[in-house]
């Protein structure tokens, strides 16, 4: 546990591809801007690393440790035949949306485990899928490149009421609403993000700036600011500014892809899980990585975090069928959630933080609590 | 030569923003998990009312 940050050696990986220009002049200019781009990346590095003063798991020391939690399966759902990829809770707390690899898109009554509503996609592998704020529509989409909405109810056959809402070039990975029924926040293998006018379709802003496929965005939950986060193949995870489409932060530390990103409840630090099996804790106020969770014996991918009501633990749904409680504060796994067969595709925390629900390519979803 | 420009406006960018301490964000952290603790059921378990995940379902045994 001795090292917290692994940022700081590779820094640059850029202008090997510069392209040789026509004129002398061209590539001086060239050459200057790489200079300063080397310049202002090593000042970045030491400024980050100036502020790196003590590690989180030393201030921590003066909480009591958790003690045993109780948290075990409570539910389980079953009706999906394929991998299930994507899941997401309805602001009820008690609706969930899921979505499978043979295009099955389902809602169920978490508590009652009855499946509500059940649609077939035109195409398989339905990466994303997501509750609107009312609760009263979903959004779903992957291999077919759109994200499509399907309003909610019980009078009609809803598949008929399905619209597409937006179009990327390559697969959808993920999509969120945006603090309302009206905005939807995709996120692509074409490596964009963009906001989307449900009701029209249009682009209302889209987001260039990662270098591989987009795996995972989040909004914060308090949703004052006007930003979001994305990360993916390109191991960066990346701070928007929804308003100007810039990206204002870019926080590196992964080894490998990341697949899943969560802003913590304080809406200032977000937690990411990977492919080189790590969990971190980045904070935007420090622009800088503030933790790592990782153990020897754990090999495996990590394809979904979340944080409990007041951040205190970090699950982590990882590609050897367990979840893991990580204490986010010490810095330490706390224990170890075991039930399903195969690898866990995506976890959720309930908006009330009284569940923790997980979704798996052994077909089912499992709640926690 | 317009990805460079890009690139080095946006680390320019980075360069200037205001940072705290991770001691201090760690405070800020560890305040916001103390605070909220009795209201975070996985943590305390459920307070008063009951979780409803954790009652048992109606017909279940068996």
């Amino acid at each position: 546990m001795s090292t917290i940050a692994g940022e700081s050696s590779s820094s640059s990986k850029m202008p090997e591809n510069s392209q040789p220009t026509t004129t002398e002049k061209g590539s001086e200019y060239l050459e200057q801007l790489a200079n300063e781009a080397e310049e202002l990346r090593k000042k970045l590095d030491q400024e980050r690393h100036k502020l790196n003063d003590i590690p989180i798991q030393q201030a921590a020391e003066r909480l009591d440790v958790m003690g045993a939690l109780g948290v075990k399966q409570r539910r389980i759902l079953k009706g999906h035949v394929g991998k299930v990829l994507c899941m997401d809770w309805s602001l009820d707390k008690r609706h969930i949306v899921s979505s499978s690899q043979d295009g099955k898109v389902i809602v169920w009554d978490g508590f009652t485990t009855n499946k509500e509503h059940a649609l077939t996609m035109p195409t398989t592998w339905v990466m994303a899928c997501a509750f609107s704020p009312s609760s009263q529509m979903i959004a779903c989409g992957g291999l077919d490149n759109k994200c499509s909405v399907v309003p909610l109810s019980f009078e009609d056959d809803i598949i008929q009421k399905k619209r597409q809402v937006a179009t990327h070039t390559s697969y959808m990975s993920c999509c969120t609403f945006l603090r309302s029924d009206n905005l939807i926040l995709t996120g692509s293998g074409d490596s964009t993000c963009a906001i989307w006018d449900v009701e029209s379709g249009q682009l209302i802003q889209n987001f260039h700036g990662h270098t591989g496929d987009v795996f995972a965005i989040d909004v914060p939950k308090c949703d004052t600011g006007n930003t979001f986060i994305s990360a993916g193949a390109d191991k960066h995870s990346l701070v928007w500014d929804i308003r100007s489409g810039q990206c204002v932060q870019s926080f590196e530390g992964h080894e490998a892809d990341i697949n899943t990103v969560r802003f913590h409840p304080n809406g200032d630090a977000f937690a990411t899980g990977s492919d080189d099996a790590t969990c971190r804790l980045f904070d935007l106020r420090a622009d800088r990585q503030v933790c790592v969770y990782e153990k020897e014996s754990i090999l495996f991918p990590v394809n979904g975090v979340d944080f409990s009501l007041s951040g205190r633990i970090l699950f982590a749904g990882y590609g050897d069928y367990r979840v893991g409680v990580w204490d986010s504060l010490k810095c330490a796994r706390h224990s170890v959630l075991y039930g399903h067969e195969n690898r866990i595709s995506c976890l959720r925390t309930s908006p009330d933080g009284t569940a923790v629900c997980s979704a798996s390519w052994d077909c089912t979803i499992r709640i926690w609590a | 030569m317009e990805n460079i420009k890009a690139s080095t406006e946006q680390l320019c960018a980075e360069a200037n923003i205001q940072r705290k301490k991770v001691s201090e964000v760690s405070k800020e952290l560890l305040d916001f998990c103390e605070k909220n603790k009795t209201n975070d059921m996985l943590v305390s378990g459920p307070t008063d009312q009951h979780n409803p995940f954790q009652e048992k379902k109606s017909c279940s045994v068996l």
